[in-house]
């Protein structure tokens, strides 16, 4: 009683310290270095929301960017469109109201909500058959938005207030492991899990493993869907080709090269990943230095992404981490 | 009526060549149980080859684009075996995400290396100079048929008939069937596996090229990008018609085909929702594509 | 305790399974015995939910169970295993036991994002029942080890131990002894008896390996061609002159 009530003020008292950081420090980096640091979090959410449908429920979807796409949307709707009372967008501070986080989980909760219309397919499909369909789901939303006049269309929603900072961003990011890391060390995460493992089994130990699958693709939504929101309020501007399939694919990079059912995996390559492109952009700065300039290419970048990508897969088929935990795998060294 | 066959027409035309581009997914899938995500790349790079061979011989040799053709399936059929062997091999035995994940890198990575070496910036194919357009049939009340049309669609008709026939009659062909139905089982009636998987890439690879020379022909450009659509749709023209089947191929690709005319022609703006929403509902009623073998698990 | 009548499987026009009647006491000790392709696996995926008849019935404890769910079956306490073992692979020894506790875990998703404190008594009581059956089976040693490092017959344990942790009122066992050697499936036998009392739990099982269904059950039903052809104790069938005909004559000079 006494532990849980200690870990839950302990993970508040980290979402302060995350506040004191953003207010006192943050401001002092650069701005190339804060978008970088912003971006990895928001990555890291949509990460986590996918590991939990692919990597722990083992269901894989390539309609991720869909699920961001309306949460992005959806959220930027509320902190813009939606007839709030005036307070609301003053209080506490103007910089950050208390409409952003409301906004952030109705947008999440959309998400979700298309989570669970996608959820149902997923009941009769498997393998290559639900990813495809997962990808066609997610091309559906793009078209739609492209022809969704009423936020820019094609054009796409512009003006977006810049609320996503160090603070919101890496808060939701601690709560997100916090809450994902609970789940999986339960009864259902157990049950989702069983599901990857082997679906006849789980069903013949009691697991309905419909409400299971239905449920990981739902909550994977709805992380996905807070994701997009913190970008579309870091970016200040979403379009639709932002949410191409793409996307989609950047993120099921994250998880597998993390490694398919490791959550601190997941993170540590959301980190990898976000920051390998930028980091090679950087080095376009050094261009003194012969044949680094080429480095600064755009698609040099992209290139040894790829490449990266490649290497990994052949060297370390299971990604970084495999299912274990960081911390795990360094324990077993160490015994 | 005309413009029922106008859609009709422009359906079997575009069909016929995602038809074609389908079958390099599902054979590859057939022997490897892998999304050869780079599939629609290799289109590109058959495209490019294309361009640069159509463009040089356009004048000098006859039937230009006969040898245009030829030239680009042979160079598309050397790479597809290249990326086989230095890419998927060594991942043949990691689970299927990490050869699709590979195959994604693959993909990025002709991409971005074409853009780097040959630039981002989309080029015009000299269509006119491999195939000058005529009409061939202008009947009044009836679409007008272009020699192009015509063309587009023989080659690829041809080119699965002679797939057909390789897969159907010929040892190659009989030991692909083998391997796609029981890799371990085949090598052990002596049947060179590696061997077998790089003929399919190689052919695989060479109908992509021959799709993407016929995509460039239509639509007149190359650019590093243009193989991702056509490749995606193929795909899923793959899997609307069950994947690992090569009649289904053809039938997803037709489909395709007729679906994206239509839709083009009536609520052109959500063409490719409607395209999904076909793909979804069709996986809905049957989970393992038309063609497909169903997914029972023995217990 | 559970009442099968006329069930009956079609696979298109391959009749698995025809007419099948069936009358399990409680307590008892029932085998399902018949040559390869028989349709034993097939009446068990009936009789466990993971398939559906396509006639017929299923009674158990006086409810019609046909065409509920296999998860259905289980939480209403009909639990199984399989032919070729399917274990929770990359899960240890403990966590596949646990996952059998599921359905009784007693606390809804929502609880389990905050690991709150009915949400730790729950857990404890799961893990102190789990580790309970893993002691039952002999297997508590290797709790924390990854379930497929696990040596076959151990991996068998585990599979009734998962079975068991669902606290089922009926016991389905397919084919339990297979790949076993003789040792391996005598101390098998033993086992099946001790949980059956133990437990209080009926045992319907199917198995290849005639001494072992004659030694351990008290009534067998005989398959072929999917067709019921006998029914009684064993000495009953071992006089069964269909039976020898389609099987024991044949088994009799191997």
């Amino acid at each position: 009683m006494g532990d849980y009530l200690k870990k839950w003020a302990m993970l508040v008292g980290a979402c302060l310290l995350l506040f004191v950081f953003d207010r006192y420090a943050f401001w002092a980096l650069n701005g190339f270095w804060q978008n970088l640091i912003l971006l990895a979090g928001i990555n890291m959410v949509a990460a986590l929301g996918l590991n939990l449908t692919n990597g722990y429920c083992g269901q894989f979807s390539l309609g991720h960017a869909g699920f961001m796409a309306i949460g992005g949307y959806a959220t930027a709707f509320f902190t813009m469109m939606f007839a709030w009372p005036d307070w609301m967008l003053t209080f506490p501070h103007p910089e950050f109201p208390i409409v952003f986080p409301i906004s952030l989980i109705l947008g999440g909760v959309l998400a979700a909500a298309a989570g669970l219309l996608v959820g149902i397919p997923s009941l009769r499909l498997k393998g290559d058959y639900l990813a495809i369909a997962t990808l066609g789901f997610g091309e559906i939303v793009r078209v739609f938005l492209v022809n969704f006049e009423y936020m820019g269309a094609a054009r796409g929603q512009t003006n977006i207030p810049q609320y996503s900072n160090f603070f919101w961003v890496y808060s939701i990011v601690l709560i997100s492991t916090v809450v994902i890391l609970n789940l999986i060390r339960s009864s259902p995460g157990r049950a989702i899990i069983s599901v990857r493992e082997d679906e006849l089994a789980a069903e013949v130990m009691g697991v309905w493993t419909v409400y299971y699958k239905v449920a990981a693709f739902l909550l994977g939504a709805f992380f996905a869907g807070v994701a997009g929101g913190l970008l579309g309020h870091l970016l200040t501007i979403l379009t639709p080709e932002k949410f191409n399939f793409v996307l989609s694919i950047e993120i099921v990079v994250i998880v597998v090269v993390g490694g398919m059912g490791s959550t601190s995996g997941v993170l540590l390559a959301a980190v990898l990943l976000t920051a390998l492109p930028e980091l090679l952009r950087f080095t376009s700065g050094a261009a003194s230095i012969p044949g680094l300039s080429l480095l600064g290419e755009p698609s040099m970048r992209m290139i040894l992404y790829s490449l990266t990508m490649i290497f990994l897969m052949i060297f370390r088929p299971k990604g970084l981490c495999g299912n274990k935990e960081m911390w795990e795998l360094w324990g077993r060294k160490g015994s | 009526m005309e413009t029922v066959l106008q859609v009709l027409l422009n359906g079997l035309v575009l069909g016929s060549v995602y038809a074609l581009i389908a079958l390099g997914y599902t054979m590859v899938y057939g022997v490897l149980k892998l999304i050869n995500f780079a599939h629609g790349d290799v289109l590109m790079l058959g495209a490019f080859a294309g361009f640069y061979i159509g463009s040089s011989v356009a004048d000098s040799v006859p039937m230009p684009l006969l040898v245009t053709l030829v030239l680009s399936m042979v160079i598309c059929a050397v790479i597809g075996v290249t990326i086989e062997r230095l890419a998927y091999k060594p991942v043949r035995a990691a689970p299927s995400l990490t050869a699709l994940i590979t195959a994604m890198g693959v993909s990025l990575f002709l991409e971005y290396t074409t853009a780097l070496v040959l630039g981002p910036t989309p080029r015009g194919f000299p269509s006119e100079k491999l195939l000058p357009t005529s009409t061939v049939m202008a009947i009044p009340g009836l679409p007008n048929i272009s020699n192009r049309q015509l063309v587009v669609m023989g080659t690829a008709l041809a080119l699965m008939g002679l797939l057909y026939y390789i897969v159907v009659h010929t040892k190659m062909g009989k030991a692909m069937r083998a391997v796609s139905f029981d890799k371990d089982a085949a090598r052990l009636m002596g049947i060179n596996v590696d061997q077998v998987i790089s003929f399919t890439f190689a052919i695989g690879s060479a109908l992509a090229a021959a799709g993407g020379v016929l995509f460039a022909l239509t639509y007149g450009r190359v650019d590093p990008y243009m193989g991702i659509y056509p490749g995606l749709k193929a795909f899923i023209a793959a899997v609307l018609g069950g994947i690992g089947s090569i009649p289904g191929a053809m039938l997803g690709g037709l489909l395709m085909g007729f679906t994206e005319s239509t839709a083009s022609y009536f609520v052109s703006t959500y063409r490719d929702a409607v395209l999904f929403s076909v793909l979804v509902i069709i996986l809905l009623v049957r989970p393992a594509g038309i063609l497909g073998r169903g997914l029972v698990e023995k217990v | 305790m559970m009442q099968v009548k006329h069930l009956t499987r079609r696979f298109g026009g391959l009749v698995a399974v025809n007419g099948v009647d069936l009358e399990v006491e409680e307590g008892s000790l029932v085998g399902l015995i018949g040559p390869n392709g028989a349709g034993k696996t097939t009446c068990f995926n009936m009789l466990s939910g993971v398939i559906a008849p396509s006639e017929g019935a299923i009674t158990f404890q006086g409810k019609r169970v046909d065409g509920k769910k296999a998860y259905q079956f289980t939480q209403l306490g009909i639990a199984r295993t399989f032919q070729n073992i399917r274990l929770f692979k990359s899960l240890s020894v403990l966590d596949n036991v646990k996952i059998a506790c599921h359905f009784n875990c007693g606390y809804s998703m929502f609880r389990s994002f905050f690991h709150g404190p009915v949400f730790q008594r729950k857990e404890d009581e799961i893990t102190e029942h789990a580790m309970e059956m893993l002691k039952i089976f002999k297997l508590d040693h290797d709790a924390h080890e990854i379930s497929t490092n696990l040596a076959y017959g151990e991996q068998r344990r585990l599979e009734i131990a998962r079975a068991m942790a669902t606290r089922p009122k009926m016991l389905l066992l397919d084919e339990p002894a297979a790949g076993m050697n003789p040792t391996e499936s005598a101390e098998l036998m033993d086992l099946i008896r001790f949980v059956r009392e133990k437990f209080a739990t009926t045992v319907v099982l199917i198995e290849h390996d005639m001494k072992f269904v004659m030694g351990l059950c008290q009534q067998i039903l005989v398959l072929d061609y999917g067709t019921p052809i006998a029914y009684g104790n064993p000495a009953e069938i071992q006089a069964n002159p269909k039976v020898i005909e389609a099987y024991l004559g044949k088994d009799e000079e191997g």
